[in-house]
């Protein structure tokens, strides 16, 4: 497989996973808004923390004086100034798409060009700012289409590399959102006098999409417990762990020679990262040191993806060997 | 009752006044027995497919490209059998000559010696390359697709407008205007016994596949690309079909590197040699060490490889000073020089303007002539004499002779037209025919071919860069000309 073709399957499953995270955490929070009132505390809290998983609020300050909710819309859904902006990771999806047709089913490819057609048509020109019913409904749209785009690429893709690299690009796009959010929570709370262990932690399970598998096994939605389980938790698919895991598995099936010089160079750190995982213990230590671990964990995801792209000369090398 | 039009001074496709033509009356019969309001649903539903498929082409303009399907008109142009089977031999002739040419021009140049061509046609030429002399080329060939665009006058006589030997595009509109017709149009194909595509792209690869570079050692299957210059390019479809089609990988410039005068492609396990590049970016952005230094599309040194003999590169290098307007005029002395034949299709009458009788004819006539730039193509610089302002033929007046070698001019033709059904009515559009010709150790015609059609009513540019749109057409099969309804009437449609 072409170097290129690879990169670009591995990058249209990262911004796929962010599109579809992206929107439901924007769908979480465009509800929970409307029973807030603008001027308490947590109202401005929840978008700030909003504003950092999915963008950047230190980018967005430079070009707006205040957090304000139709900015905001604008600004996470289809700002040009903001690279993972809805409509920037559909696009980019979507030409991704475009360039690896031939390596992805026909549908897929069809599917994803008549959504971005769709969302082109029916919401860019609209008159701003847009009624949050029809908000809701495209950010729905855009989840069923990612439930779509999943069930075609595992209902109907050659366990082949094509599969492999879309896998590792989802999965460790995963991994490393799930640590973020986690961390940008935890950072909300540095200023705060309130201890961690009376800190409560729905609002997280809500962004991660846990709360109907944690309630399932816990009572408690204390927030060190959410994390833990969000980190730890080897059944849930967005912990951290899972992601982890399948990672492996991927690793597994393109290097199909485990004492090969590749797969040992890839398994490696991430075998360290599994291990580094499953001995977090949040109920020992401090909160900036809780915030330290999690750093290390995100700079660990982020190394790999590195590593995983020189080893397939994702980046386009000038020479290669 | 469907409302449709007379034929009038034209050639029509379907119609002789205003009634249809005995290989037409069939699927006549079945388009009145349709609701209007039917005709418009499919209508909407064949462009929706087109687009939800992405099969759409960028539009040059003032803010970047847009995308664009072309737009596609059901009814068909029907050709019988007998008119079909002599196009095709014409077509064959055409392309087997031309490949001589080509061949003769980068080797003994024994045409220009004889006479028969003037040398500064060549000299003058932008496409000839110097670089190209004395290099061979895989089995000889330096034509792997040829699309050679054909026209029919008032008469219904056939007649080659134009031989495409760079970088023909269209070919995958000719399948997917097939696909849609049978998806959305399934009624219109029962009665009618027609020539099938399903089994063309196989003689493609067969031809491509058989360009193997002569150092390969035998019995190796060669490793074959397609180089696209991305997705942004206007024919961007086109290449992913073909690469689909041909089960071969869809590769840019900067996929490939050359080594030792070799030519390797990046993947995720370092460098693989490829043999055969079917590219589809022109010769100036091929090797940027070469031609345009500008390139960012093409490889650096890949001329290198090709001239050592490790890489077929598709079409050959070189191959525009054969298909430009100028040397257009001289194809059917290439057919009786090299294969001592009279040809089988017509050229139209071309004058030479740096020839000063001719010149001073056409500068008097400008009103009843077209005239053409040699180098451009997409009916961009060209002038249609009976359609232009006083003030356009005093501008070209002027540009040809500042210019004179640049430009050849053309008789008018009444071209031909055929019905075509756009916003809720038939009206009359003037069409012409792109017939894919592929060359490998034998000659393919892929049957039928891409008509295509000016929607915009009256207009004579039928390119896709200016409005046109596309139709099937449909190649009737020797046993069921006129399918099972109509007449026993056997007359030709027209004259070759």
């Amino acid at each position: 497989m072409l170097s290129r073709v690879a990169d670009a399957l591995y990058w249209m499953a990262r911004y796929s996973e962010r599109t579809q995270t992206n929107a439901h955490i924007l769908q979480v929070q465009l509800l929970n808004m409307l029973e807030q009132s603008g001027k308490e505390n947590e109202y401005i809290d929840h978008w700030e923390a909003v504003l950092d998983i999915c963008a950047s609020k230190e980018e967005y300050l430079t070009f707006y004086e205040s957090i304000r909710v139709n900015l905001l819309i604008e600004y996470l859904l289809f700002s040009d100034k903001n690279c993972n902006a809805l409509h920037a990771t559909l696009r980019a999806v979507r030409e991704n798409a475009r360039v690896t047709r031939d390596s992805i089913p026909i549908e897929l490819w069809e599917l994803q060009n008549a959504f971005y057609l769709s969302l082109q048509q029916e919401i860019i020109g609209r008159e701003r700012p847009i009624p949050l019913i029809v908000l809701n409904s495209f950010l729905q749209n855009v989840r069923k289409t990612s439930l779509t785009v999943t069930g075609l690429i595992e209902g109907s893709m050659d366990r082949d590399l094509p599969y492999y690299f879309m896998h590792v690009g989802k999965w460790l796009e995963r991994a490393e959102k799930t640590i973020r959010m986690a961390l940008i929570i935890l950072e909300q709370h540095k200023e705060v006098a309130i201890s961690l262990f009376e800190v409560d932690g729905t609002f997280l399970l809500d962004l991660s999409e846990a709360t109907e598998s944690y309630l399932r096994k816990h009572r408690q939605t204390n927030l060190l417990c959410v994390i833990q389980y969000l980190l730890q938790d080897k059944h849930f698919p967005r912990s951290v762990m899972f992601c982890l895991q399948k990672l492996e598995e991927s690793l597994s099936c393109l290097e199909n020679d485990p004492i090969s010089a590749r797969y040992i160079e890839l398994h490696t750190p991430l075998k360290n990262l599994l291990f580094a995982m499953m001995n977090v213990d949040l109920w020992n230590i401090t909160l900036e040191e809780t915030i330290l671990l999690m750093e290390e964990r995100l700079c660990q995801c982020i190394d790999f993806g590195n590593t995983f792209a020189t080893i397939y000369h994702l980046y386009e090398p000038s020479v290669q060997p | 009752m469907m409302k449709f039009y007379e034929s009038g001074m034209f050639f029509d496709e379907m119609f002789d006044g205003n009634q249809p033509k005995p290989h037409y009356r069939s699927f006549h019969h079945k388009l009145n027995a349709f609701p209007k309001e039917q005709l418009d649903e499919k209508y909407q539903q064949a462009q929706s497919s087109f687009l939800r498929q992405g099969i759409t082409f960028t539009v040059y303009g003032a803010q970047g490209g847009t995308e664009r399907t072309m737009p596609f008109d059901f009814i068909p142009i029907i050709i019988p059998h007998e008119q079909w089977e002599v196009i095709e031999a014409g077509m064959k002739q055409r392309v087997k000559a031309l490949n001589c040419f080509l061949h003769d021009v980068y080797h003994e140049q024994s045409i220009f010696e004889d006479g028969l061509i003037p040398k500064r046609l060549i000299e003058n030429n932008p496409y000839y390359y110097k670089e190209m002399l004395g290099v061979k080329v895989p089995i000889d060939n330096h034509i792997f697709l040829a699309g050679i665009d054909l026209i029919r006058d008032e008469n219904g006589i056939y007649y080659v407008l134009e031989d495409n030997l760079r970088n023909p595009s269209g070919i995958s509109y000719v399948f997917q205007n097939r696909y849609v017709m049978k998806e959305v149009y399934p009624e219109f194909f029962s009665k009618h016994s027609i020539q099938s595509l399903d089994k063309q792209m196989a003689f493609m690869k067969k031809a491509l596949l058989a360009h193997r570079p002569a150092c390969m050692k035998p019995g190796v299957e060669p490793k074959a690309v397609l180089l696209t210059a991305g997705m942004y390019n206007s024919a961007y479809y086109d290449h992913v079909f073909l690469a689909q089609q041909l089960n071969i990988q869809l590769v840019e410039g900067h996929d490939l590197v050359v080594q030792d005068n070799k030519v390797y492609r990046k993947t995720i396990y370092g460098l693989e040699q490829i043999d055969i590049i079917y590219r589809r970016i022109d010769d100036d952005f091929l090797d940027p060490v070469v031609f345009r230094k500008d390139s960012l599309l093409g490889v650096p040194h890949i001329m290198d490889a090709y001239k050592a003999g490790n890489i077929a590169i598709l079409n050959a290098v070189g191959n525009g000073v054969a298909d430009d307007k100028a040397m257009y005029a001289y194809v059917p002395d290439m057919i009786r020089y090299y294969l001592n034949e009279e040809p089988i299709l017509r050229n139209v009458k071309t004058y030479h303007l740096d020839d000063d009788k001719q010149r001073a004819w056409v500068l008097e006539h400008m009103r009843e002539l077209v005239i053409k730039n040699v180098s451009a193509s997409g009916g961009y610089d060209m002038l249609i004499g009976p359609h232009a302002s006083d003030e356009e033929i005093t501008k070209f007046k002027e540009k040809i002779i500042e210019n004179p070698f640049q430009y050849i001019a053309q008789p008018t033709i009444n071209l031909s037209r055929a019905p075509a059904f756009q916003d809720g009515k038939f009206y009359p559009c003037h069409v012409d025919l792109r017939v894919y010709v592929m060359k490998g150790d034998d000659i393919y015609v892929l049957p039928g071919g891409l008509s295509r059609v000016a929607l915009k009513e009256g207009s004579l540019v039928v390119n896709s860069s200016q409005g046109g749109g596309a139709k099937d057409t449909w190649i009737l099969k020797e046993e069921l000309q006129y399918a099972k309804s109509s007449s026993r009437c056997t007359v030709l449609d027209g004259k070759i």
